[in-house]
């Protein structure tokens, strides 16, 4: 991968990136003023309108956006109206905790799928796959704040083994991370499955089996390097949706990261703190895709870079 | 490698997470500390937001203390940092302020403190929640005549500026005047010890507080959204006290009923017709089972409601009857208002807000169930809380609709003048009502004091619930409070706004 | 659809018919999502026959436990928070939860198709502009769009289906593209173009068969991904609104009662799981049917080597 194409790259990046945060302006203005819901009802319409001033509200949207750009320009995000510190501190501060409840859940989840996946494309049709299969797609299926609840109710509430929901020591993980787990293993099962078992049927296996290679070696070497690339593609994928934090599931747990804060400031209005959310997780996700794009082509060769 | 090797693999690392995670327990209690759960992180922790739960539950009289004290049960007037107060003339209230007591940072209490969080309060750019709720309309002037008495005069006749000095934390002079602090210092028998943000805050006992020391001496207190996780956590020892406990949540003998000084009711625009017709707000308020409603999406403890404030409150009209549920008068009120040429097929949009108090829209889905049969042509619409504000607050945009909207009216400060202006008059910034005579009544009713005041927000009340009919009043509220059996605690009703700590010890 | 034709394509209607059956029968996960999913259409078609009239408000039902077929049958499932019988309930939901998936599902499959095709096959300016806008939209979070289109347009089914068309769209996109790129530089379309093709003509008869199978793929596995992302967005209150109701927001509801009433958010929950299950099953299904090295599996008993 040369020097000028990972230029290109983050030039085009840059470009989306400031395309992405003119856009987020304008769309979380769209979704109305935050006076109202930082005020107590009992405030004078005065009272209302000298927050607005204050916080710029009451000049045209170009002139805000104008004002906003030239913050951007200075990596000034603004201050969270709800935390009342700035917006970039808070938003700092959990997504450490996203990224790495992401990692986790990913790697097993990724661990898992090659294994149970290539089981169950090597044995294929066998009671193994057929439970596999089954349990993959439930995984795959289950909606995940439900499955959260549940947790809490079978772990925490009957068997008392794990916490309910907070934020510490490894314990406080677990829950969490299974809940993540759920749909990426799922998903990717499948994918690794599918992938395989056409890997395997796919000639050149074929031929290296007739050459007299060993079916243990058929199989990890040329069938599964074929069915990592679109392992690792999903794996991509969902690497950038979990980078934009686990959503409702934080929200669940009372996990501090990154999903749980974007969803509070968007019911909260905190437009500062959805400004630099996006921003910090949207270069995350540019970080994964090229990290995403090496792999690929540390894996297989043939896959050239495109200019 | 054969195929079963990599499952025997998978196996054994799934069984090995499974016993590691079983092998450590969460975070029992301890003797000298406490967890208190509650729904949401605290805003900004400044003395001087201390309106809205989240914050006022951690500060008030725990962090930081008042002047004065309103009794839970009948709204009187007790003293705290003050320890007596008379009024010195139409204008001027005096308040002897107690002695020996000092502030976490070590600075004395004095009048001068007391004079500069009166200031800091009142100050229009901090856009303080005291300013915006409690203190709004009056301006306050504070004078330190010496250390221990302080006088506070008013620009307009303020017959219960004592009651409002009940809403003003004081914070140390140390407080910065042009900007919020999230590291409030108070006189209260607790320091903040921790906020970490997102996560907990953590109080810790202050050694130089002028009162009894308090019998727990570190408390938690965190945050969790679901009301069944919070519920879970005092079962499972994570948390001794959780509020806002769901009602079908709060079925164990550990769950506490108290009224929450709130009141629920449905606001109807009058100004619309067919709402602007009387016996159309009848019909409304007659098509309501609210008995079929209590103990099922509401709390077996709500009690059906015939004004907006509750008995404690002063100026509550015993007098005005609860309305009956009477499907058959209802239709023939709406029957009566058609022939007279009452546009009652009308389509009426019931506005609710997600998650205004548990179970909000099965409530309103239930409402409407009943209205539709009564003959009304009701639509419900649930909102997110910001358009629901919109709808809530003046000034209101384009043409209306008819419409009633879900909403609930609190209390805490123990008088009607903290409901009744804001809400039924002309001016009122969340009034339909228009009403000219209710609006003097009203104003009058402000400006008295004593058994004429009493009188006049009595009459008021029956005027908006029985001549008017310019609501439909629902049920005053309870909440349920999950509590550990190994503490003493009974949230009154001023739980919501505070959490009094130094009352609370272990069995 | 191109991928059916494929199938045996000398033989008649019904023999075809007969082949597929038999393909079916074959594979008896395939065969209890196709019983699953005809169940959730009969409950659909009978709702809307009024099969289930009288699925009425009754406070004194409240929460009845389910399993008791002493209260008739329409309430053997249990009733919901307002005692109303949770089978009308789940059937009324399935037909906004599917048609929701369907619809948002067909349109952003629609759209990613024909910006991936053209992103593929134009390349340059064109091509950049739509991968980099989608990028754009990749990077958004769902809510915030889910939101702005709630708070703008009024909570309503269309605007949902819009939402989660276009947050998914960006998937199409890239697919589509990534197949019309590896497909481009093949000898036979050189070929077709040497012989003077138009590119619509390519598009149409040489790409757009090859990229429709892997295209449906994903769609049948979004359809599944959809009502999720539904159920998430009308457990944060984001999504369908009462008194509208689909299966997410059964169990957003009641997820409230799970110590109490877990019938109330474990039926639509397993509803949810088992149709999204039965639409990944009957995608597999589909996929080796079409897949004439593996549609052995399917009509052949033996076991595999």
């Amino acid at each position: 991968m040369s020097a000028g194409y990972f230029l290109k790259r983050t030039a085009f990046a840059l470009l989306a990136l400031a395309g992405l945060m003119i856009a987020v302006f304008f769309l979380v203005r769209l979704t109305g003023d935050p006076v109202n819901l930082y005020l107590p009802v009992d405030a004078s319409q005065g009272a209302r309108d000298a927050m607005r001033t204050k916080l710029g509200l009451d000049q045209p949207v170009f002139f805000q956006f104008l004002d906003w750009g030239g913050q951007m320009l200075r990596f000034d995000f603004g201050t969270s109206l709800w935390h009342n510190r700035p917006a970039i501190e808070v938003v700092l501060q959990a997504l450490p905790n996203t990224l790495a409840l992401g990692a986790i859940a990913l790697t097993f989840a990724f661990g898992g799928a090659v294994l149970f996946g290539s089981v169950a494309a090597v044995r294929a049709g066998s009671w193994v796959d057929r439970v596999i299969n089954l349990v993959s797609q439930a995984a795959a299926s289950v909606p995940d704040f439900w499955l959260g609840l549940m947790c809490i109710l079978v772990f925490a509430v009957t068997l008392r083994v794990l916490p309910t929901s907070g934020f510490g020591g490894p314990i406080y993980w677990v829950l969490p991370v299974v809940c993540l787990f759920a749909r990426p293993f799922g998903t990717l099962v499948q994918i690794v499955r599918g992938s395989m078992l056409e890997a395997l049927n796919a000639a050149f296996v074929r031929t290296a089996r007739a050459k007299g290679a060993q079916t243990g070696r058929v199989t990890f070497v040329h069938a599964l390097r074929n069915a990592l690339l679109p392992a690792i593609t999903v794996t991509g994928d969902l690497a950038a949706q979990f980078a934009g934090g686990g959503g409702v599931v934080e929200v669940v747990f009372g996990f501090p990261g990154i999903g749980k804060l974007l969803i509070d400031g968007i019911l909260k209005r905190d437009f500062a703190l959805v400004q630099a959310s996006i921003f910090c997780v949207a270069i995350v996700i540019f970080i994964i895709n090229i990290a995403v794009d090496m792999l690929y082509a540390a894996i297989d060769p043939r896959v050239r870079i495109e200019q | 490698m054969t195929a079963q090797q990599p499952l025997r693999w998978g196996a054994t690392l799934l069984t090995t997470l499974l016993l590691g995670t079983a092998m450590a327990s969460p975070a029992s209690a301890q003797a000298d500390s406490l967890t208190v759960v509650v729904t949401d992180e605290a805003k900004s922790l400044d003395p001087c937001d201390t309106d809205l739960s989240n914050n006022s539950r951690v500060l008030r009289n725990n962090v930081t203390e008042t002047l004065v004290n309103l009794d839970p049960a009948n709204g009187a007037v007790l003293p705290s940092l003050a320890t007596e107060w008379s009024q010195v003339d139409d204008l001027t209230w005096e308040f002897k302020l107690r002695e020996g007591v000092m502030f976490h940072d070590g600075t004395p209490f004095d009048a001068a403190a007391v004079a500069a969080a009166l200031i800091r309060a009142q100050s229009p750019d901090l856009g303080c929640e005291v300013a915006n709720a409690d203190l709004k309309g009056v301006v306050f002037t504070p004078e330190v005549v010496d250390p221990l008495t302080l006088r506070i005069s008013t620009d307009i006749v303020e017959p219960i500026l004592p009651n409002k000095m009940a809403s003003l934390d004081i914070g140390s002079p140390s407080t910065p005047a042009d900007a919020k602090t999230r590291a409030p210092i108070g006189t209260g028998p607790y320091t903040l010890a921790a906020w970490n943000e997102g996560q907990s805050v953590v109080l810790a006992g202050f050694d130089g507080y002028w009162g009894d020391k308090p019998a727990i001496a570190n408390v938690n207190i965190f945050w969790r959204a679901e009301s069944a996780v919070r519920a879970a956590m005092v079962d499972t020892g994570e948390a001794q006290i959780a509020f806002e406990i769901a009602p079908q949540d709060a079925t164990t003998a550990n769950d506490y009923a108290y009224l929450n000084a709130e009141t629920s009711l449905l606001r109807i625009d009058q100004a619309i017709a067919p709402l602007d017709d009387k016996r159309v707000r009848e019909a409304l308020n007659l098509a309501i089972d609210r008995d079929g409603l209590i103990g099922t999406v509401f709390h077996a403890g709500a009690q059906k409601a015939m004004q907006v404030v509750l008995p404690s409150v002063f100026g509550y009209n015993p007098n005005i009857p609860v309305w009956t549920y009477d499907p058959e008068r209802s239709r023939a009120l709406l029957e009566q208002a058609r022939a007279d040429g009452v546009a009652v097929d009308t389509e009426i949009v019931l506005y609710g807000r997600i998650g205004i108090y548990p179970n909000s829209s099965e409530s309103l889905e239930a409402i409407q169930a009943m209205l539709l049969d009564a003959g009304f042509n009701v639509r419900l619409e649930m909102m997110e809380t910001n358009p629901w504000l919109a709808k809530l607050i003046k000034p209101w945009e384009g043409t209306r609709q008819p419409s009633i909207l879900q909403s609930q009216i609190d209390n805490t400060q123990g008088d009607a003048v903290f409901t009744l202006p804001n809400r039924f008059t002309t001016d009122g910034n969340t009034s339909t009502t228009v009403d000219t005579a209710l609006d003097a009544l009203i104003a009058n009713a402000s400006k008295a004091t004593g058994e004429e005041r009493q009188k006049l927000f009595q009459e008021a009340f029956k005027v908006i619930a029985v001549d008017d009919i310019n609501i439909v009043p629902l049920f005053h509220m309870v909440t349920s409070a999950r509590i550990a059996p190994s503490i003493t605690y009974v949230p009154d009703v001023q739980a919501g706004n505070e959490l009094k700590l130094k009352s609370i010890t272990y069995r | 659809m191109s991928a059916v034709e494929g199938l045996a394509p000398s033989s008649s209607l019904l023999s075809r018919l007969k082949w597929l059956w038999r393909a079916l029968v074959g594979d008896p996960t395939a065969l209890a999502a196709a019983i699953w999913l005809l169940i959730v259409v009969a409950g659909i078609v009978a709702f809307n026959l009024g099969a289930f009239s009288g699925g009425r408000i009754d406070l004194k039902a409240r929460n009845l436990p389910p399993f008791d077929i002493s209260f008739g049958w329409k309430l053997w499932l249990g009733a919901d928070a307002l005692g109303r019988p949770l089978l009308a309930r789940l059937a009324e939901a399935a037909s906004a939860s599917i048609g929701i998936a369907l619809a948002a599902v067909l349109t952003s499959l629609a759209g990613g198709l024909v910006l991936g095709m053209v992103a593929g096959y134009s390349g340059g300016h064109i091509g950049n502009l739509i991968m980099r806008v989608s990028d754009i939209v990749m990077g958004f979070p769902t809510l915030l769009v889910a939101l702005v289109g709630l708070y703008l347009f009024g909570p309503s089914v269309t605007n949902l289906i819009l939402v989660l068309a276009i947050t998914r769209m960006p998937a199409y996109i890239r697919v589509a593209r990534a197949e019309v790129l590896e497909v481009r530089e093949r000898l036979f379309v050189d070929a077709s173009r040497v012989f003077g093709a138009g590119p619509l003509w390519i598009l149409r008869n040489h790409i757009l068969p090859i990229v429709a199978p892997t295209m449906l793929t994903l769609a049948s596995v979004n359809v599944a991904m959809v009502m999720l992302f539904e159920s998430g967005l009308s457990y944060l209150g984001l999504g369908i609104q009462p008194p509208a109701v689909s299966w997410g927001l059964m169990v957003a509801q009641g997820q409230g009662y799970l110590a109490t009433a877990w019938w109330l958010a474990c039926f639509p929950g397993l509803a949810v799981m088992l149709t999204t299950m039965s639409f990944n099953l009957l995608a597999n299904w589909f996929r080796i049917v079409n897949d004439p090295t593996q549609r052995w599996r399917l009509t052949s008993r033996k076991r595999t080597p």
